[in-house]
């Protein structure tokens, strides 16, 4: 028998994923946690964790690091991001399954990794190490971007990336216009862009703003 | 415990997979005498037939589903119940939880068997 740990925050789809699991008989869940907190304080020992990476206090990689210290991690999530997979591996889950999935795969993967086995294999697992490296990397450097522009130069850069005009963005963040250009200079230098369309992919690349 | 009256179809058609399949198991389960399936909700438009007359759960009520379906419950992309063809079930959409999109899919049925 393999006993459960589910982590994940939306209510109804952690209810509905314990009612199937509950089912199968060779599993028994026996806590649930819908925050990192909660996951981190459950008193039931448990075999294998569920876990969402998106969790509102946290979660990610950290919680990974923390779970796995206790017993076997499969990540369930919504991303499709290689970075963040490869980071949940590196951080020592033993298998990373879409939430995309079919519930016969999510339950397929406990299965494996209760009985010790891996999701990927150690060549797979290379390539994701690596890909771990590479992601820090990036998250490095869009981090040190974004600590380049000022929170006024941000302001003016998430306008743009809302589709407004140099004037509409004045107006908005109550600015004149040359005050506008001159953050916008700043902006393309500090990003290195040639343009204000330069700067925009530059910036939503990098997280620093975010396009509806 | 809920009360579905038996022979009312079901469709399951939110997002992501596996919460749609989890979902579809749980009504199914507990009310074996309803026809409950999942189905991708970008293939909607193509199964009519599976649609009509029946209660559909999405994420987004397409023309199709409103056209076509007796009834349907909208969820949020966290699988919470968010609003419903019968009015009613819509007002008792501020619970979240597995119980209260249950409670919600009965509440529909029991309306709709009463126009029957």
């Amino acid at each position: 028998m393999t006993d459960l740990l589910l982590v994940e925050d939306h209510a109804a789809f952690r209810q509905a994923l314990a009612f199937m699991l509950d089912r199968e008989p060779d599993f028994t869940v026996v806590a649930q946690a819908e925050t990192a907190a909660q996951a981190a304080a459950a008193d039931s020992s448990w075999d294998v964790a569920l876990a969402d990476l998106s969790l509102p206090d946290g979660g990610g990689a950290s919680l990974v690091e923390a779970l796995a210290e206790r017993g076997t991690v499969v990540v369930l999530t919504a991303s499709a991001s290689a970075g963040e997979h490869a980071a949940a591996y590196e951080a020592g889950a033993a298998g990373v399954v879409s939430k995309a999935a079919a519930m016969s795969d999510i339950i397929d993967a406990l299965r494996t990794v209760a009985s010790g086995e891996s999701l990927v294999a150690p060549e797979e697992l290379v390539e994701i190490l690596r890909e771990a490296r590479r992601y820090r990397q990036r998250k490095r450097e869009s981090e040190e971007l974004k600590q380049r522009l000022t929170p006024r130069e941000r302001e003016v850069l998430q306008a743009l990336a809302d589709g407004k005009s140099n004037r509409e963005i004045a107006n908005a963040l109550f600015i004149s216009v040359e005050t506008q250009r001159t953050h916008m200079v700043n902006i393309l230098n500090k990003l290195g862009a040639h343009s204000q369309l330069q700067a925009l992919v530059v910036a939503v690349r990098n997280g620093i703003v975010t396009v509806e | 415990m809920s009360h579905l009256r038996d022979g009312i179809r079901i469709v399951v058609a939110s997002e992501p997979r596996s919460y749609r399949e989890a979902l579809a198991g749980v009504l199914a389960a507990r009310h074996p005498g309803s026809h409950v399936v999942a189905a991708d909700p970008s293939d909607i438009h193509r199964m009519p037939e599976a649609v009509a007359g029946a209660l559909v759960l999405g994420n987004e009520i397409t023309g199709c589903i409103s056209e076509l379906a007796a009834g349907w419950i909208q969820l949020t992309p966290e699988g919470a119940m968010l609003t419903s063809s019968v009015p009613d079930v819509e007002a008792m959409a501020m619970p979240s939880g597995l119980d209260a999109v249950v409670r919600a899919v009965d509440s529909v049925c029991t309306a709709l068997a009463q126009v029957r």
